[in-house]
């Protein structure tokens, strides 16, 4: 099954990051990059945000939108299913669980990133793909969400790319 | 030394198993296999063989992205189709939409609906 990128992963993707390695296997084998619209989102989000570093950030956007350009780039749409799982879950999960380790930001904040959490694991889950990702923990809780709710169709793989 | 005739050549294309078949290339795709060949320093068949990989490897991505996504979909399309019993009352317009904008206008316990 193909993974689409969290956000984790899709942030540390340009040259000298730690998945920059990643990236260049899937341009040189011509295998699709995945992204989720809401990690697209993220991407652009904290490269416009106020604190951002002005002209160094803009080559960075530029770099990230020339990627998103790509020919093998997918942005995995949040679309009708998309959304209408992001509805269930969120009815069933309204907090980020907690696994016993602080969050960073404020609650508000960690509410937020948690929705679109559940966003990208319901566009990488109704797009047909599996979740490539850092943050294991959290997506695997959605995972079982999603397996609890519809236990006839194969599960969102999440797989754990530190490991 | 000059150059022996052999070493001038395209290296040879990798030697492949499988069915030999015969096949009319229509004349565009043969300007491209053929560009392809010649870029890569192999022969017409070796540039056919290794497109067709190409787009074979593209169509399987597609292929089993698609299958899950619409086995999924479906799924998810089917959770609304359970019964419901006869005798169970509609919300109102109000109900209905205090439901949904709850978390917007404050109605509910942030601690219980969450984000």
């Amino acid at each position: 099954m193909p993974d689409a990128w969290d956000t984790s992963i899709a942030s540390r993707i340009a040259a000298d990051e730690r998945h920059a390695s990643l990236l260049a296997t899937h341009l040189r084998e011509g295998i699709p990059v995945a992204l989720p619209a809401p990690t697209v989102q993220e991407i652009v989000r904290g490269l416009r945000a106020p604190a951002a570093d002005g002209a160094r950030t803009r080559l960075k956007r530029r770099w990230f939108a020339g990627l998103f350009r790509h020919p093998l780039t997918i942005v995995v749409p949040f679309d009708r299913s998309a959304a209408e799982l992001t509805g269930h879950l969120l009815a069933r999960l309204p907090h980020p669980p907690t696994h016993n380790h602080r969050r960073h930001g404020t609650r508000a904040q960690q509410r937020a990133a948690w929705a679109l959490d559940v966003q990208i694991a319901a566009c990488a889950f109704a797009g047909g793909y599996g979740l490539l990702t850092e943050n294991v923990h959290d997506f695997a809780v959605l995972r079982d969400a999603i397996a609890e709710l519809l236990p006839e169709v194969p599960p969102l793989a999440v797989t754990d790319a530190r490991a | 030394m000059a150059p022996t005739r052999r070493s001038a050549r395209r290296p040879r294309a990798p030697r492949r198993t499988g069915a030999r078949t015969t096949l009319r290339v229509p004349d565009d795709l043969a300007e491209t296999v053929a560009r392809y060949a010649e870029q890569h320093r192999t022969s017409t068949n070796d540039a056919l063989i290794r497109l067709a990989y190409d787009g074979a490897r593209r169509y399987d991505y597609r292929h089993t992205v698609e299958e899950l996504a619409a086995g999924r979909r479906a799924a998810l399309d089917r959770l609304e189709d359970q019964e419901i019993p006869p005798d169970a009352g509609d919300l109102t317009g109000e109900e209905t939409a205090r439901a949904i904008l709850g978390f917007r206008l404050g109605l509910y316990d942030e601690e219980t609906y969450g984000a």
